[in-house]
């Protein structure tokens, strides 16, 4: 398959049907802890989610049977979801960014968490002058106030520094 | 002994945190009335029903809040993690609640500690098959050659465990096909055929007796209520009357005891009320509001009477 | 009963001057259904307390109102940002999206409200032919069928993400896995819940959609830079696109009136929701479509079909309630617990009793199907701008007003935590190329599935095969699952 090789190499290694096939088989082997009704269905599809695993490793060989397991089960790379390929550093920064939201959100509470993440966002990732990043913040912190606090009178969750029962409201 | 010492301890280190506040003004904010089930359910229309007459007795905003999960067990626990302050109670159901704690599966609460407040009500149970099905009596299930099927949400759930516990004592074989959605679905689990009877609270299967669409073969009660269907007691079951859902309020452990009875009264007083009098019988929710004392008697009699029968549970 | 009953309806809203309760209901409706992971679940159930102190029948209008706005609102994100609003709308993206990055952003918005519209009309219409029927439409359909119904659902998932048949199944069996997590409808016992009570009623929907779909496509947007519609040409994107949309849901009549009779069917099962109607009806119209290869890459047919199934199930789901009071979808649940805080009973005599309700609400939802295509239709100028802006800006602020959605609906912090782990998982399965859309909706069906299978085992004696053999209804889903495996793999084959 010529496809193949514009596919990045890790994306069509044989790590993740590996690690999902471990994945699947650990699970089939917690539901045995259950009673038998209870652990008949998840030993049943992780049995064959772990089967099927297998042969996504196996279809990821270069040779005849990759191949053939390719085009018979449709599992080729021809239709890629994400065809750019970020490096690593930048891929856990914005996973870093989503921590970091939820991190203060935890400490500090929505409310002042959105502003404070659009305008930090649009300024140090985006590079966005500060004009146009506190305008963007403040529009949409005016959003969420007037849908979820005003229109619906929600309380928002407002961190474990101000909520005055601490860590009891989870 | 060390359940009334913990008892004790916790209402102590309650009166130290709160009730030096709480007795000054008590109530000066909302009351919160946890319902662990849903909107729309039975459990939810009497917390509903009940609210607006609390809030006149008691001059502060009833606010209902619905916690629904785990068979109720997390409304439960929500209540029962609660400040006893007095500004939070709830609705209990029993025996639903029992019989998960008495097989250990309980998780978050303990019913022999709530501060209970006052009984609401109770619901009988009945005995129903398909409107043209020809089962004629409860016999006629008990003699298949096979387990007669019945339908129900949960296993925990008191229908299952009433059907399970009173067919079994009078050797009556039963398969309850489980994981219903709610009681509707159950009954027309029955009316597509799938089950051959079921066992469900009197209020939930009036609807579709009166549709033409389920028959009632039995009322689970000593003297009959609904007209030409014959009683448990009248047909040689007299165990069965036992078996009823009770709604029960009741609040954190260790409410300050002036507290407690203040509230007491002002649920009593508004289930009594005109307009709670008046819905439940416009809904054929049963109401009659008895106090802590009895509410207490009642619990005490209800875990002692499915104790009894806790192997036969424990082994479902 | 019928046509004058619902004409008085018609009336009373516009006389009352209760429509505006229903244009109220359709603006929420929108809006939830545009912030991804949020929808019409979500804004009933903050909707309901609020309804306590309204007119029952105003309450109806609010609640259709938003029932019937949201799907298209869904739609919008599901074409823009590949990131659809409501789980249903998750097969619009496979060509939606397409359509948006290839700068025909209007073209497909445009077919999607007109088709939502039309589909949403065809269900209520085919709702009122069938309420004569509607009781033995309802019992027809048991536990076998819901068991066979989710699977053909899944079935019909993995397919319809081209080329990648063996890596939706993966995903699949994931989420089903994920689905059992909780405690067991049918035991009652609690499983994989790593001790915390947090896991008792199982992973729960909304955050996992919200992190799955928006988080992750975020992620991805963000890595990518720029803008969505990329380097498509700005001149071409104009509003005259959105006429063409709608032209050519007419032009494409028979794509129209299947998805929405498939809509309908799948609707009125009751338990299953219409979760599954939108894929069913993608991917019935790509297995028969003369050229299957063109979808999954901009065809408009791939819009029109799930955004009218979509609306149609709305119809469909009013089914089981009228004919016995008991809910066809999670949206219908929550409009009888409105009915019950009103002191309104709902069981099998609701159409007798609450008349005035039930088709309060049907005329309502009948308004907002159009009203809703009709206000997104002036706005698409502005939504399709979209496409255009700045993943600096769109990124923070679609991260920061889903997770706020997701604390909404049930007030915990632990359902935030779980979103952002869902959008690293939903990240990485994008990067390796496992479809994050068969996760989510096996997650969706899991429950459903695992209940029904076993309630099955139980009515039939132990003998599941035979029983079903001797259903036709069972016979013709076992007959469509086995189509829908095998067509594409059979022309694969044969194309080679």
């Amino acid at each position: 398959m010529t496809q193949n090789e514009t596919v990045p190499r890790k994306i069509r290694s044989i790590w993740p049907p590996l690690v999902l096939m471990l994945a699947a088989i650990g699970m089939v082997i917690w539901a045995q802890d259950y009673g038998r009704g209870s652990r008949l269905m998840p030993t049943v599809v992780g049995s064959l989610t772990a089967v099927l695993c297998v042969l996504d490793l196996l279809s990821r060989l270069d040779n005849g049977l990759g191949a053939a397991l390719r085009l018979a089960l449709g599992a080729d790379f021809r239709n890629r979801e994400m065809s750019h390929d970020p490096a690593l550093r930048a891929e856990l920064g914005m996973i870093g960014w989503m921590v970091g939201f939820i991190v203060v959100m935890l400490g500090i509470g929505i409310l002042p968490t959105v502003p404070l993440f659009i305008a930090a966002y649009m300024r140090l990732q985006g590079k966005r002058s500060w004009t146009s990043a506190i305008l963007s913040a403040l529009l949409v912190f005016g959003f969420v106030l007037l849908v979820f606090e005003i229109l619906l009178g929600t309380t928002l969750y407002r961190g474990v520094l101000f909520d005055p029962k601490g860590f009891g409201a989870w | 002994m060390l359940k009334t010492l913990k008892h004790g301890l916790i209402a102590a280190a309650a009166l130290a945190v709160s009730a030096g506040a709480a007795m000054a003004e008590w109530p000066d904010k909302p009351i919160k009335f946890i319902v662990g089930y849903s909107p729309g359910g039975g459990f939810d229309a009497y917390a509903r029903a009940l609210a607006p007459e609390l809030e006149k007795s008691l001059g502060v905003e009833v606010v209902v809040e619905n916690v629904p999960g785990a068979g109720g067990q997390k409304g439960a626990a929500t209540i029962y993690r609660a400040d006893p302050d007095g500004y939070t109670i709830g609705i209990w159901n029993i025996p639903g609640l029992t019989v998960p704690q008495l097989l250990g599966k309980a998780n978050g609460f303990d019913l022999n500690d709530v501060t209970w407040l006052a009984t609401l009500g109770n619901s009988r149970y009945a005995l129903a098959v398909k409107a043209d099905s020809e089962y004629q009596k409860l016999e006629d299930l008990c003699s298949l050659g096979r387990p007669f099927k019945h339908s129900d949400t949960g296993p925990a759930s008191t229908s299952s465990v009433t059907a399970y516990i009173a067919m079994n004592l009078i050797d009556c074989p039963i398969i309850n096909v489980t994981g219903y959605k709610g009681s509707s679905d159950t009954i027309v689990a029955l009316m597509r055929g799938e089950v051959d009877a079921t066992i469900k609270p009197i209020a939930s299967l009036n609807k579709y007796v009166k549709s033409g669409d389920v028959r009632l073969l039995m009322t689970f009660e000593d003297t009959p209520s609904v007209e030409g269907v014959p009683s448990s007691g009248e047909a040689g079951y007299p165990d069965f009357s036992k078996f009823q859902v009770v709604r029960v309020i009741g609040g954190p452990p260790g409410i300050p005891a002036d507290i407690a009875a203040r509230l007491s009264e002002a649920v009593v007083a508004a289930a009594s009320s005109d307009t709670v009098q008046e819905w439940s019988v416009s809904s054929k929710r049963p109401v009659d509001p008895v106090g802590p004392e009895e509410t207490r008697a009642l619990m005490d009699e209800l875990m002692g009477f499915y104790t009894t029968y806790k192997d036969l549970l424990a082994q479902k | 009963m019928g046509l004058d009953v619902l004409f008085d309806a018609v009336l009373a809203v516009f006389t009352s001057g209760s429509v505006i309760y229903v244009f109220l209901g359709v603006v929420l409706g929108l809006t939830f259904g545009v912030i991804p992971g949020l929808g019409g679940t979500t804004a009933l159930a903050l909707l309901i307390p609020v309804t306590f102190s309204m007119e029952s029948l105003d309450a109806m209008y609010l609640a259709g109102g938003v029932m019937g706005a949201t799907s298209f609102g869904g739609s919008i994100t599901a074409i823009l940002l590949n990131t659809p609003g409501t789980a249903p709308n998750a097969a619009t993206t496979f060509d939606g999206y397409p359509l948006a990055r290839q700068g025909k952003a209007g073209l497909a918005i445009g077919a999607s409200a007109c088709a939502s519209a039309m589909g949403g009309l065809i269900g209520l219409f085919t709702l009122l032919l069938v309420i004569p029927v509607a009781r033995e439409l309802v019992l027809a359909f048991g536990p076998a069928e819901f068991f066979l119904l989710t699977i053909l659902g899944l079935v019909a998932i993995a397919v319809s993400a081209r080329g990648k048949l063996l890596r939706g199944l993966i995903a699949g069996g994931f989420g089903l896995l994920l689905a059992f997590v909780g405690s067991d409808t049918v035991s009652g016992e609690l499983r994989f819940t790593l001790g915390t009570d947090y896991l008792w009623d199982g992973i729960p929907l909304v955050p996992t959609l919200t992190g799955m779909f928006a988080l992750s496509q975020m992620i991805e947007l963000a890595l990518k830079g720029g803008s969505v519609a990329g380097n498509a040409d700005a001149a071409k994107q104009r509003i005259s696109g959105v006429w063409e949309g709608v032209r050519a849901v007419f032009v494409n009549w028979p794509t129209l009136l299947r998805g929405s009779a498939i809509g309908t069917i799948i609707g009125a099962i009751p338990g299953l929701g219409g979760t599954v109607a939108s894929f069913i009806a993608y991917t019935s119209t790509v297995q028969t479509s003369k050229n299957p290869e063109s979808f999954g890459k901009g065809n408009i047919l791939g819009v029109i079909a799930p955004e009218s199934a979509n609306n149609a199930k709305d119809g469909g789901s009013l089914v089981p309630t009228v004919a016995f009071g008991i809910p066809g979808s999670a949206e219908t649940a929550l409009f009888l617990g409105i009915l019950v805080l009103h002191g309104i009973d709902p069981g099998p005599s609701i159409l007798l009793d609450n008349q005035r309700e039930v088709y309060g609400l049907i005329v309502a939802l009948t308004l907002s199907a159009v009203g809703a295509s009709v206000i997104g239709l002036i706005f698409s100028r502005w939504l399709v701008m979209i496409t255009h802006i700045n993943v600096d800006f769109l990124v923070p602020v679609v991260v920061a007003v889903s997770l706020t959605g997701v604390y909404v609906l049930a007030g915990k912090p632990g359902d935030v935590m779980l979103a952002m782990i869902m959008g690293v998982i939903g990240y990485l399965m994008i990067r390796f190329d496992y479809p994050r859309l068969t996760l989510v909706i096996a997650l969706v069906l899991g429950e459903t599935c695992e209940r029904s299978f076993h309630q099955t085992r139980m009515i039939s004696d132990y003998d599941m095969i035979g029983f079903m053999a001797a259903r036709p209804q069972s016979l013709i889903l076992i007959v469509l699952i086995v189509l829908t495996l095998l067509l594409p793999s059979l022309r694969r084959v044969k194309w080679r």
